[in-house]
């Protein structure tokens, strides 16, 4: 039986392994396996970065493959003392005691500003104008900023297209705190578009991430959010998508979304492309999304207050 | 006109840089129109709706599938690209480890391969009767690879596979070679006009590897499990084998391989094939020749022969009468570098067919030889442990390998023994079996060509020379890369040969050159 130590484990997955349960391999990719336990939560072991709250972070087992062909999917795993067994072919077990807790992605300090905000939107917009899924929508951002309206502009990728009506909704019942608009704007991303998480859902993840950095609004608007999304969520997207919003929830985004969102609300432009390039090179699609889901999310975070910034919204 | 398709992979996850590149393939196909590949949800279905794909398999996509929309300008240019994205993803999923979720269970396994028409079973004998009942009951055919069987649930499975005009391989069957698929221990054989029915595993992956390095190959090989031929199972799998291959226009030659059937069951079996009208190849292990030769049929005299006589009529050939000549030269060598109280033989086998044979073979030149697998109770070692003038051991049996792999799996299980057998001052030559092939030990020479050079160093610092002799079987296509594991073996001394019943020969003839035979006598 091969036996991994893990250097980092997630503060969620500590209370997760202090409590037996049996679960089953849910997907394998080359640096994440997923495990799917008997209550339908996803949970992950890693072997390079990546969000480590509902992780255990092992060294790749010394070949380039990382994580590869350790496990398949459908094999049985069970938490007994203090390792994680996976049942398969290859037994594998993953020791996690004295691994270093990892409690999150620390916040560095926002000073929201607006012309900031606009001035480093140029150097995003710059960044995924090529891209496909959502990215191009930031050139309809960064255009509105600038008093035009490029709602009629192409070229829009086609899911972008479908987005952007949905996401102009949810910045309306945002900054009206609406909540009748705000339940059918969240529908209407959730599931929507390319990539094995929706371009929709890395939006709405990069989005959660924003808002809570940026002017987190109070928490009785933020927990009604939260619930329409994530009851909407477990059963209108898949579950590795689910598992990212409700960690993104919880104060846990997409790694590098803090950083970056905190760095395009008030930070330099040097900044802003170094923790772009982080949350970039999330998937192939993800990362584009996720960072335009921090945008819209910095925009009405920061223009939440400040009158005259909706116009026409 | 504009052509349509959306197909769906269920619970099948790919990370987003893979979809991008099949989708980019598909995409720089000359025709194609779109191409969209996304997970399963509402809104998605939505996005396909407004390219005009909102096909009846894209609404029953749930959000955990993916879902693969293709629009072409042309039928066959759609065609190109269904096969292109099924390749490219199956393709993925063996280089990333994603992939659809493995099923638990049959119903999940049918339910997720509806075309699959064979099922293999491979789990505890207490269970294996109910799992291919059920799968029998579903119309596929079953390789049963569980032993533990009881017998009469054996012959209750076989009456049922022929109520329902199904095969049941097993129980107990580890080889099979259908359409082409190796299936449990096989070997890289590619395929021919050859059809092989046998009830011994390593015997059939001895005779298919030596069809396929004569230039031959194989259209099925149909295992049928070690009691088939038994009074009480009656042949019903091999006689059902054998009225597939008679029935299958790319089978033009039948070879048979098993232990000696009881009496009734042989004369049935022969029966049978005689009346195919194609030409057959019979080796009952130990067996009497002239009851298949007084039927017209022609009898193999070992495995090797079989193949050989098997592969004579696939080419139209003449059948050979001669076996190949013992290197009786290298023989003598071995023989005069041994010390003068050096006599025995012991063989270490990982396949108990190679075991069985090698003492058919070795028996009548050496004398009795005892073995934890003796048919004569007489010769039976009375401690499988500890080894008693000629021995040959079947490691495979249960005694060796209760709780542990089976050789053939895990090579290092023969190293102690082998090491044991160096020590024993008496002992001549080890004579061993390496066989290749999918299921077996991705290096088997690179655990035993050590031990096999410290072996032979631990005798000759006593004073002695162990001579190691090895039958390798596998072909050029095996995974293991057999000229590799040849050289290995050569390169730590062993004397490699091709065929068991060479190897048996040449240990023989190296017996008989240091003893003068029968027991030193």
């Amino acid at each position: 039986m091969a036996v991994a130590t893990a250097l980092v484990i997630g503060s969620d997955m500590v209370s997760r392994l202090h409590r037996p349960f049996f679960g089953h391999v849910h997907s394998v990719f080359p640096q994440t396996i997923n495990i799917e336990d008997s209550q339908g939560d996803l949970f992950s072991i890693r072997s390079t970065g990546g969000p480590v709250l509902n992780s255990l972070l092992v060294p790749p087992p010394g070949h380039p493959e990382g994580l590869n062909g350790l496990v398949r999917p459908g094999e049985a795993v069970a938490n007994c003392g203090p390792f994680l067994l996976v049942f398969g072919g290859g037994q594998t077990a993953y020791s996690w005691r004295g691994a270093r807790i990892w409690a999150g992605e620390e916040v560095p300090a926002v000073v929201p500003n607006q012309s900031r905000l606009e001035k480093n939107l140029l150097l995003l917009e710059e960044l995924l104008k090529d891209r496909s899924g959502f990215g191009p929508l930031l050139s309809w951002l960064s255009g509105y900023l600038q008093g035009e309206n490029r709602v009629g502009l192409r070229p829009f990728t086609q899911s972008g297209e479908a987005a952007l009506p949905h996401i102009l909704a949810l910045c309306r019942a945002w900054r009206r705190q609406d909540r009748d608009s705000l339940v059918p704007s969240v529908k209407g991303l959730v599931g929507l578009g390319p990539g094995l998480t929706p371009a929709g859902d890395d939006f709405l993840a990069g989005w959660t991430a924003a808002v809570q950095v940026v002017n987190r609004p109070d928490s009785g608007w933020m927990e009604l959010f939260s619930q329409a999304l994530l009851s909407h969520a477990r059963k209108a997207t898949n579950l590795i998508s689910y598992s990212m919003l409700r960690y993104a929830v919880l104060g846990q985004g997409p790694p590098g979304a803090v950083t970056l969102a905190a760095a395009l609300a008030g930070g330099s432009g040097e900044d802003v492309l170094v923790a772009a390039q982080e949350v970039l090179a999330h998937g192939s699609t993800s990362g584009a999304d996720q960072i335009t889901g921090i945008a819209f999310g910095c925009w009405v975070a920061i223009c939440d207050k400040q009158a005259g910034a909706w116009r026409g919204l | 006109m504009i052509f349509n398709r959306v197909f769906i992979k269920p619970n099948a996850y790919f990370d987003s840089v893979v979809l991008m590149a099949v989708s980019r393939s598909l995409k720089e196909l000359a025709g194609v129109e779109e191409a969209v590949l996304a997970m399963g949800t509402e809104m998605n279905k939505e996005l396909l709706a407004r390219v005009g794909l909102a096909t009846a398999e894209a609404l029953q996509a749930t959000p955990n599938d993916l879902m693969v929309g293709i629009k072409a300008n042309e039928a066959h240019v759609l065609e190109e690209a269904v096969a292109l994205a099924g390749q490219k993803l199956k393709g993925q999923a063996q280089e990333t480890g994603s992939e659809t979720a493995k099923p638990r269970s049959l119903a999940g396994g049918l339910m997720s391969y509806p075309e699959t028409n064979l099922v293999l079973i491979s789990v505890p004998g207490l269970y294996a009767a109910r799992e291919a009942r059920r799968a029998l009951e579903a119309g596929r055919h079953v390789m049963l690879f569980s032993d533990n069987v009881p017998l009469e649930e054996e012959i209750a499975l076989k009456d049922l596979a022929s109520q329902r005009g199904l095969l049941l391989m097993g129980p107990d069957c580890g080889t099979a070679i259908i359409n082409g698929v190796p299936l449990g221990f096989a070997n890289a054989v590619r395929q021919g006009s050859i059809g092989v029915v046998g009830a011994s595993g390593t015997g059939t992956q001895e005779v298919t590897s030596i069809i396929h390095r004569l230039g031959a190959g194989v259209s099925q090989v149909i295992g049928t499990g070690g009691r088939d031929l038994s009074g009480a199972v009656a042949g019903r799998t091999t006689l059902a084998a054998l009225e597939a291959l008679g029935a299958d226009p790319a089978t033009r030659v039948i070879v048979v391989i098993s232990k000696p059937p009881a009496r009734e069951v042989a004369r049935r079996v022969l029966d049978k094939l005689a009346g195919l009208g194609k030409p057959v190849v019979v080796h009952f292990l130990g067996g009497d020749q002239q009851e298949i030769e007084k039927r017209g049929l022609i009898a193999g005299r070992n495995l090797a022969d079989t193949a050989r006589k098997a592969v004579s009529l696939a080419q139209g050939l003449s059948i050979p009468v001669a076996e190949p000549p013992v290197p009786k030269q290298a023989a003598q060598r071995e023989a005069a570098a041994m010390a003068p109280f050096q006599r025995w033989v012991r063989g270490l086998f990982g396949g108990g067919t190679l075991c069985d044979e090698a003492m058919f073979l070795l028996g009548p030149v050496t004398g009795g030889i005892f073995s934890n697998v003796a048919v004569d109770s007489r010769w039976q070692l009375p401690d499988p442990l500890v080894s008693k003038e000629h021995t040959m051991l079947d490691m495979g049996d249960d005694f060796f390998t209760v709780g542990r792999p089976h050789p053939m799996i895990e090579p290092v299980l023969r190293v102690s023994r082998l090491f044991q057998e160096a020590a024993d001052p008496e002992v001549a030559v080890v004579l061993m079996d390496v066989v290749l092939g999918y299921g077996s030990h991705r290096d088997p020479a690179g655990v035993l060509a050590p031990a096999i050079a410290e072996a032979k160093e631990t005798a000759r610092l006593a004073g002695r020379y162990l001579s190691l002799v090895v039958s390798l079987c596998g072909t050029d296509q095996d995974p293991q890369n057999l000229a590799e594991q040849e050289r290995q073996l050569a390169e730590a001394g062993a004397l490699v040969l091709p065929t068991n019943a060479e190897a048996a020969l040449l240990a023989a003839e190296i017996i008989t050159q240091r003893t003068g035979g029968r027991n030193g006598e």
